[in-house]
């Protein structure tokens, strides 16, 4: 039981954050595979929200003082509740192949929320530094990976046949970085779970794509035999390259900038419903600097390419083609022709919004804002751009982990992503809105502000979920 | 409310757009115009970009709200939105990329299709710095202007030539159009427009007389 007392973290964040609306209130419900039903209808007739969380705080400060550093090491860790701390899977996912994700992943976002609450209540110093825009949370400082969790995953991965579901529930909440390249690579489908053919798979759809090189890049960029569609994408491309990810020097060296214009104009030749949409480059990116890092020493910063052979960084570059692809397969009506997709999500968010924190989004309405008009981009580029490109990568282990559900999931991301600046949001007029969520604040920002986007997320997706009227 | 701020003092607020194939420099000149900024190393621009800034034309006060778009085609769809309400169009090319000239008039039409019918738009070749590689006359583009009716200048966001002088001519240009507009109106058979309200230039008129907040727009 004790893992389980994450709501009243939850309530903790919300009470807090003084923003969410009385009439809706978050309320732990048993060992809740329920996650989907309405969280309106659940919060009447319960006892009152206020002990519980009383109860709830009470009893984490307990865990916080004896404990010491449990709750800090459960935020680093999306395992399933102590109770049965090394058992490789949670018991719902046991219990029946399909209920999988929804309930045990809830438990994650409530281990998340209870160890931000723990740490806030249980370390009055940790109080002490709370930022004020943060009043009220406090996620606890996330250090090194512990080695728990490390060889958590390593349990998994050894696995004959790796359990995405299980790898999918550890990865969400960050994924150690040495494990990178073949948790991304097993989660987006790319490598088989299969330990056996991976080896053989991988081989093949190296060579797949080593074949599409002169079938659609040497051709087109030797100007033989094209047509105006096709210069116009690979125009198109060439434009963005040089402009991908200027900040990190690593992209701008000769030959990475070539496997770019590779991947991308085979891409857009490949998918002609879109095509090479402008800030696709931007989602190259992260694959890259993983499947890199398991060639190259030390931080992005000093990387070059001196070591690395030809051969190498074609099976690189092959690497990132197909995983991008793999990606954008989930979205790809982000990109078709007036980008639906990313409309829909705009708007999702925007109801959200008003749901979560009514009197941002009457402010931000009463100011003429529109969400499309800053949360486009959000969309387009997956938040990317948005962030420090280090927290980036973070930001892929959990939407890799989201798998098919990274499209609904987006929505709340991006809202929890707003409300970050609630406070300030409300001071600012039209003008200074849409100038500072053109670049918000983030330079700053570690893995923990990340990670309290994206478990803020997690917990309004769990409790929106099934009420799905708000979306029609 | 939160009380008026002082660069919100304008007597007239401009809507503008950039538009122009992608890579031409738009975002720059924008950079340039508002921030004396220009960076060799810009993203690319996704969907609108916004940006602000004041200057005086005859005494008065002219805020020009700038909506740099993208220039990707795929974007148009969601772009040509902001066209509506523009009462300014800064329209770029290259001039070292002949496609990118060659692609305006493509751009015209979509100023047709959905911005106003009153919009004034000023053909602007950038990347005048670059002068061994312009592969697109001066008098070619001078030409083409003449015969569409638009305004025309050159200018080099690096070196920051002729940037502020494009912003400044056409914002004067618009500023002249509605004053005279606002004159006629004034003299008109009804009432006048009373002091505060905003006058029609077109169907989507810029708001006047320091307001604290301004018209939005798509």
């Amino acid at each position: 039981m004790s893992g389980d007392g994450g709501f009243p973290g939850v309530k903790s964040l919300f009470g807090g954050r003084g923003g969410f609306p009385g009439k809706l209130k978050f309320v732990r419900k048993g060992q809740g595979s329920e996650a989907g039903e309405g969280a309106a209808s659940q919060a009447t007739g319960r006892p009152s929200d206020e002990s519980a969380a009383q109860q709830g705080m009470a009893t984490l400060s307990l865990d916080g003082s004896s404990g010491g550093r449990r709750p800090m090491e459960a935020v680093s860790s999306s395992s399933p509740p102590p109770p049965q701390p090394t058992s490789g899977r949670p018991s719902s996912a046991g219990g029946g192949s399909s209920s999988g994700g929804g309930s045990s992943r809830r438990t994650t976002a409530s281990s998340q929320e209870e160890a931000a609450a723990g740490a806030g209540a249980g370390s009055p110093q940790a109080e002490a530094t709370i930022r004020p825009q943060r009043d009220g949370v406090q996620v606890a400082a996330l250090r090194s990976m512990s080695e728990t969790r490390i060889s958590k995953f390593n349990r998994l991965l050894d696995e004959q046949v790796v359990d995405l579901e299980a790898l999918r529930e550890l990865a969400w909440s960050g994924i150690p970085a040495g494990l990178r390249p073949t948790c991304w690579r097993l989660l987006l489908g790319y490598l088989p779970p299969n330990r056996e053919r991976r080896t053989q798979i991988l081989a093949r759809k190296r060579r797949e794509y080593r074949d599409m090189v002169p079938e659609y890049y040497d051709l087109a960029a030797s100007g033989v035999d094209q047509m105006g569609e096709e210069l116009g994408a690979l125009r198109q491309v060439a434009v963005d390259v040089p402009r991908t990810a200027p900040g990190v020097a690593f992209f701008h060296q000769p030959q990475i900038q070539k496997s770019l214009e590779r991947i991308l104009y085979i891409w857009g030749i490949r998918h002609p419903a879109s095509g090479y949409v402008q800030g696709i480059n931007d989602l190259v990116t992260p694959f890259m600097a993983v499947f890199m890092s398991e060639h190259l020493e030390g931080p992005i910063e000093g990387w070059t390419l001196g070591g690395c052979s030809d051969d190498l960084l074609l099976d690189i570059e092959a690497d990132c083609y197909w995983c991008l692809c793999k990606l954008l397969d989930g979205i790809q009506d982000h990109y078709t022709y007036a980008q639906p997709g990313i409309q829909r999500t705009v708007f999702h968010t925007q109801e959200l919004v008003r749901r979560v924190e009514e009197p941002v989004a009457a402010h931000l309405e009463k100011e003429g804002l529109q969400f499309i008009q800053f949360a486009f981009r959000w969309v387009n580029c997956l938040l990317l751009r948005e962030v420090p490109f280090p927290l980036a990568v973070r930001l892929w282990d959990t939407y890799l982990s989201e798998g098919s559900q990274l499209k609904e999931f987006l929505a709340y991301t991006l809202a929890a992503f707003l409300l970050s600046w609630s406070a300030q949001l409300r001071q600012l007029e039209f003008q200074e809105l849409i100038m500072f969520l053109q670049r918000p604040p983030t330079a700053g920002w570690g893995e923990k502000d990340i990670e309290l986007v994206l478990s803020r997320a997690y917990m309004w997706r769990a409790s929106f979920k099934g009420a799905g009227a708000h979306f029609s | 409310m939160p009380p008026a701020r002082p660069d919100d003092d304008y007597d007239y607020l401009f809507k503008v757009v950039l538009i122009g194939d992608s890579g031409v420099g738009k975002s720059n000149l924008l950079s340039r115009f508002t921030r004396n900024e220009f960076s060799l190393e810009s993203k690319s621009t996704i969907g609108v970009e916004f940006a602000t800034r004041s200057i005086q034309v005859d005494g008065k006060t002219i805020k020009a709200q700038i909506w740099d778009t993208a220039g990707q085609e795929r974007y148009r769809a969601i772009t040509s939105a902001y066209y509506r309400g523009a009462v300014g169009a800064l329209l770029v090319y290259d001039i070292t990329k002949q496609t990118t000239f060659e692609n305006v008039e493509r751009w015209l039409k979509e100023l047709r299709d959905h911005a106003d019918a009153n919009i004034v738009i000023m053909l602007v070749g950038n990347k005048s710095d670059l002068r061994h590689l312009r592969s697109v006359q001066t008098e070619d583009a001078k030409a083409f202007c003449e015969r569409e009716g638009l305004s025309f200048i050159e200018t080099s966001a690096l070196e920051a030539t002729n940037v502020e002088t494009a912003f400044q001519r056409i914002l004067t240009e618009i500023y002249h159009i509605v004053s005279k507009k606002a004159l006629a109106s004034e003299e008109g058979p009804a009432a006048a427009p009373s002091s505060g309200t905003a006058i029609k230039v077109t169907e989507a008129a810029p708001e006047t007389k320091k307001k604290s907040s301004c018209c939005q727009s798509a």
